[in-house]
């Protein structure tokens, strides 16, 4: 009987899928088709460069198609470069170039330049108590390009030394049936955000100094971490000069339950932004809790349950209880559970009734640190003052965000 | 009159074995899979010769990227879906035996092998070479290797033929060579075909390099093949002294059709006609696979031959008739060879490279189990052997690369069967394969040795514990059936708990003698008399159950009773799952 039930399913993986895909893959083996991919593909001396096609589906935002390109010992041995272009539509392009020179093996000195146009990215306003409700669209261009040393004294300690120059503009945007920003400005959602009209172009000076224990795979994945951050801008464009000082600290406890790296993780981060001078910070170089971009040094991204950029404001403070276990080869599993918002001038107004939770189950590949698979499934909640209902569904997956 | 109350019970016992399941007849011993078939010829040409004709198979070129995306997904998944189940396979004979046949003769399971017979493997004397006594410049590089981990190089030997030279990856010196060759080795012990492999120690000076050759790796395109490359190869290889440490592998005799499927059948091989995921050696020989970590055992390390019976001076390899024999090859990748990526390393032995089931289980119980490649660790000082170790090997656990379909299929049955060969490997033979390995470092040998008797220790624990494994059933005589328990043998438990009990299968118990050496005898009522009734008449029919009190499951001889003149004739054996 199930057999019969089954039977359709039979069919389609049977005779529509396996038997067709199995002779023309074979045939395409036969006629050399895979080497001539994997030439295209990988190419170079010892086929150490190549391309790869990227995807990735954000549900809430635009997706992205795209191409990542890799050339180890591109110019010299110990000289990598990395180049990712992603696209959706003519309104939301994304490139990166990036080049890494290795010492050791492990220091490393990158080039980065990037350049964003999206139309589709969220606010709903500054503050802890921000409503899911003026959920609105802005639209950004944005360029940045940046020198990085990265120093890796200690286990998993790690010292960043960094300094760029960013450009940034921005516009209304748009995505499904979303308003724009300046139409839910219009309507007293909120005011336009500082930095929304003019835009800014700004160098950056920054510096993250990580004292990390853990050792690296397949040591035991104990160990503590505290790190400290700290960037300075300035807008060149402004005058009299103004600029912002963002700030960071965390700290954290790895438990690996078994040696096997089951890790168990608690991790308290503060993050900060002060105007340097008589103007106020851009909006998008506030504070920004949401999505699942790493932090600033390594702890786990602040909330993924909520969407990208869901909660700025002048601080923010979370704390982060996770789980990650391997479920297959460079592949790890996590789930977590944070408590935390955004808030005002140094943590100004903190109140633990306005602390949201954020819930998230992701699986992730650790193989690169430039290009990876992920899936993140997560939701966030209303503040514990309104009842801390569930108003944010988060759901992503794809290979290589941009 | 007391002579015949035995008698009649034991009558009363046979006539009601109308349920005879074996029929009066020898056991098939050889399949007909080795008499020549014809294949219709048509035009096949070669680069050498456009209007070559060839009456063989065809030869088939293995997809690699096929095979693995198929065994790793889409079969499992249609199969699945398709709820399809297999059963025991049909290959075995009356006497829960396989016969000879192409893929498989009967050595070890058949007969004693001494050490030196199972250190020269499939090499026939003429076959091993002899550096010391080759000019230089004798030994001609006409080829370069295209595939696979190792690198390599084709050489032409005069009055020896062609032998593919391998080289070994710098990282886990010596042990590919030893494991090509300890695999070769206990592959033919056991029964199967492989080539002949032999680790050789020689002087640079005796190659000698075509000019204007090519090679291509697995992927990738056409690269010259020159003196730079071969250096490279005897650079990175180990030497002892001047000479370098290659592996060099006789070249198959006939016309190579390409690798066996492990499903289906060769469609243009008349004497293909069980399907290989169904033929017993092939399941079984998961059993052997795990006992060496065999990981890569799936088709493109096989090979099939057509062998022609037509013998013309010009010798048209792929003329008809013939028959095609088929191979194991490359067991490089035994002893604990490791991927490049130590997360792939550590499960190869536990887990496909892409598992479904495993990830889905980690993923579903977050982990909190402990898998065994989180467990595994090297052994200081034998990193050469990466993970292979007896601590950590599960023999029903075991799984190569990628799923194989007839090590998928593999029954107790089968298990237990190869079992029953692999218990014949005294521990002479185990050190025997352990020095065939030739390490430079003694403490290597021992380790090595003392790895493949443990977790073969473990194979026989596993298997030779819940179906019989009383093996050998013979008739001594005209009433005595004898046999060998291999558990006993090999003392998997005291000898206190060995208990042997046979009886009828109307539960008249029979008396069993006992030797020293694991030997048993049942001592055989007659059932009928010469003469009269047909040889296979139901009266004559008798089974007989044998217990070891060790095994979960007991063997059944069937037997028809020719009379006290011509005694016992055995036809069938089964083992009961418990």
């Amino acid at each position: 009987m199930p057999r019969v039930l089954l039977s359709p399913l039979y069919f389609v993986t049977e005779w529509l899928i396996r038997r067709p895909l199995g002779a023309a893959i074979t045939a395409a083996e036969r006629a050399d088709l895979p080497n001539t991919l994997y030439n295209f593909f990988a190419f170079g001396p010892d086929h150490k460069a190549g391309i790869v096609p990227t995807i990735f589906v954000d549900f809430g935002f635009n997706p992205s198609i795209g191409v990542y390109g890799f050339w180890n010992d591109a110019f010299f041995k110990g000289d990598d470069l990395r180049v990712h272009v992603s696209f959706w539509t003519d309104d939301w392009i994304g490139a990166s170039l990036v080049q890494r020179v290795r010492f050791h093996n492990k220091d490393s000195f990158q080039l980065k330049l990037l350049g964003v146009r999206r139309p589709d990215h969220v606010y709903y306003g500054n503050g802890p108590s921000s409503l899911e409700s003026a959920q609105s669209r802005y639209g950004e261009d944005k360029l940045d390009f940046g020198a990085l040393v990265d120093v890796l004294p200690w286990r998993s300690s790690k010292i960043d030394v960094g300094v760029g120059l960013r450009y940034a503009s921005f516009r209304d945007g748009h995505f499904g049936h979303d308003p724009g920003i300046v139409e839910e400005a219009a309507e007293g959602a909120f005011p336009l955000p500082d930095g929304f009209v003019s835009g800014y172009t700004a160098e950056y000076n920054d510096i993250l100094l990580a004292l990390d224990s853990r050792r690296p795979f397949p040591a035991d994945g104990s160990g503590v971490r505290v790190e400290a951050q700290a960037e300075q801008g300035n807008d060149v464009r402004q005058s009299p000069a103004s600029g912002w000082l963002h700030t960071a600290a965390g700290a954290g406890g790895f438990w690996d339950v078994n040696g096997n790296r089951r890790v168990i993780s608690f991790s308290v981060l503060t993050m900060f932004s002060d105007p340097l001078g008589p103007r106020p910070v851009p909006f998008t170089e506030l504070v920004t809790v949401g999505g699942d971009t790493p932090s600033p040094g390594d702890f786990p991204a602040p909330m993924p349950g909520f969407f990208p950029g869901r909660l700025v404001d002048r601080s923010a403070a979370v704390a982060t209880l996770r789980y990650k276990w391997p479920i297959g080869p460079w592949i790890d599993g996590s789930l977590q559970g944070a408590v935390g918002n955004v808030f005002g001038q140094h943590l100004e107004g903190f109140d633990t009734h306005l602390l949201r939770f954020s819930g998230a189950f992701g699986i992730e590949s650790d193989s690169s640190p430039d290009s990876s698979f992920e899936f993140i499934l997560g939701f966030g909640t209303e503040t514990f003052a309104h009842g801390a209902q569930i108003d944010s569904l988060r759901l992503a997956l794809g290979i290589t965000r941009f | 009159m007391s002579r015949w109350i035995p008698m009649l019970l034991v009558a009363s016992s046979a006539c009601a074995a109308s349920d005879r399941a074996f029929p009066l007849r020898e056991p098939v011993a050889v399949d007909t899979d080795l008499h020549p078939v014809s294949v219709a010829c048509r035009p096949s040409p070669t680069p050498k010769d456009p209007h070559n004709v060839s009456c063989a198979p065809d030869v088939y070129v293995s997809p690699i990227i096929w095979d693995g995306a198929d065994n790793l997904l889409f079969r499992p998944l249609s199969e699945a879906v398709g709820i399809e189940r297999h059963g025991e396979a049909i290959n075995a004979n009356s006497l829960d035996e396989v016969p000879d046949s192409a893929w498989f003769t009967n050595r070890l399971g058949g007969r004693p092998i001494g050490t030196e017979e199972l250190s020269r493997g499939a090499c026939s004397p003429a076959l091993i070479l002899d550096p010391d006594g080759s000019a230089d410049g004798t030994w001609l590089i006409d080829h370069g290797k295209t595939d696979g981990s190792s690198p390599g190089f084709r050489v032409n030997i005069p009055g020896k033929g062609k032998y593919l030279f391998k080289g070994e990856p710098p990282d886990q010196p010596e042990r590919p060579s030893a494991a090509s060759i300890i695999g070769a080795a206990a592959y033919n012990a056991v029964g199967f075909n492989t080539s002949c492999e032999q680790i050789v120690y020689f002087r640079p000076s005796l190659l000698k390099l075509a000019p204007g050759l090519t090679h291509q790796g697995n992927f990738g395109a056409m690269e010259p093949f020159d003196q730079k490359v071969v250096d490279k190869i005897l650079a990175d290889s180990p030497h002892r002294g001047e000479l370098v440490r290659m592996q060099a592998s006789a070249w198959l005799p006939g016309y190579l059709i390409g690798p066996f499927g492990y499903t289906g059948t060769r469609r243009d091989d008349p004497n293909d006609v069980i399907a290989h995921d169904d033929r017993r050696e092939l399941r079984g020989g998961r059993l052997l696979a795990a006992w060496l970590d065999h990981f890569d055992a799936r088709e493109q390390n096989s090979l099939d031959s057509w062998i022609t019976e037509v013998h013309t001076p010009k010798g048209n390899p792929s003329a008809s008739p013939g028959h095609v024999v088929h191979y194991y090859l490359d067991t490089s990748d035994c002893l604990g060879s490791e991927w490049a990526w130590e997360e792939i390393s550590r499960r190869l032995g536990y887990s496909y490279v892409a598992d479904w089931g495993d990830m889905a289980r980690d993923l579903i119980t977050l982990g909190i189990p402990q898998r065994p490649w989180d467990r595994v660790r090297r052994e200081h000082g034998m990193e050469i052997f990466g993970f292979f170790n007896v601590k950590n090997f599960v023999p029903d656990e075991w799984k190569n690369e990628y799923p194989n379909a007839a090590f998928s299929r593999m029954t107790e049955r089968d298990g237990a069967w190869m079992a029953r060969i692999l218990a014949r490997f005294t521990p002479e033979m185990v050190a025997t394969l352990g020095g065939m390995a030739k390490f430079s470092d003694p403490r290597k040998t021992a380790y090595l040795t003392s790895v493949l008797q443990g977790r073969l220790d473990k194979i026989l624990e596993r298997y030779l514990t819940r179906l019989s494994p009383i093996a050998d059933a013979h008739v001594v005589g005209t009433d005595q059936l004898c046999a060998v328990d291999l558990a006993e043998m090999h003392a998997l438990r005291p000898a206190a708990a060995f208990r042997y009990d046979a009886r009828l299968s109307n539960g008249v118990a029979l008396p069993v003698s006992h030797s020293a050496d694991a030997g048993i005898c049942v001592t055989l009522p007659h059932v009928a008399a010469d003469g009269g009734s047909p040889d296979d008449a139901p009266g004559r029919y008798a089974r007989v159950e044998i217990g070891d009190g060790v095994a979960r499951g007991g063997i059944v001889a069937h037997l028809y009773d020719l009379g006290a003149t011509r005694g016992y004739r055995l036809v069938g054996l089964d083992r009961p799952e418990p």
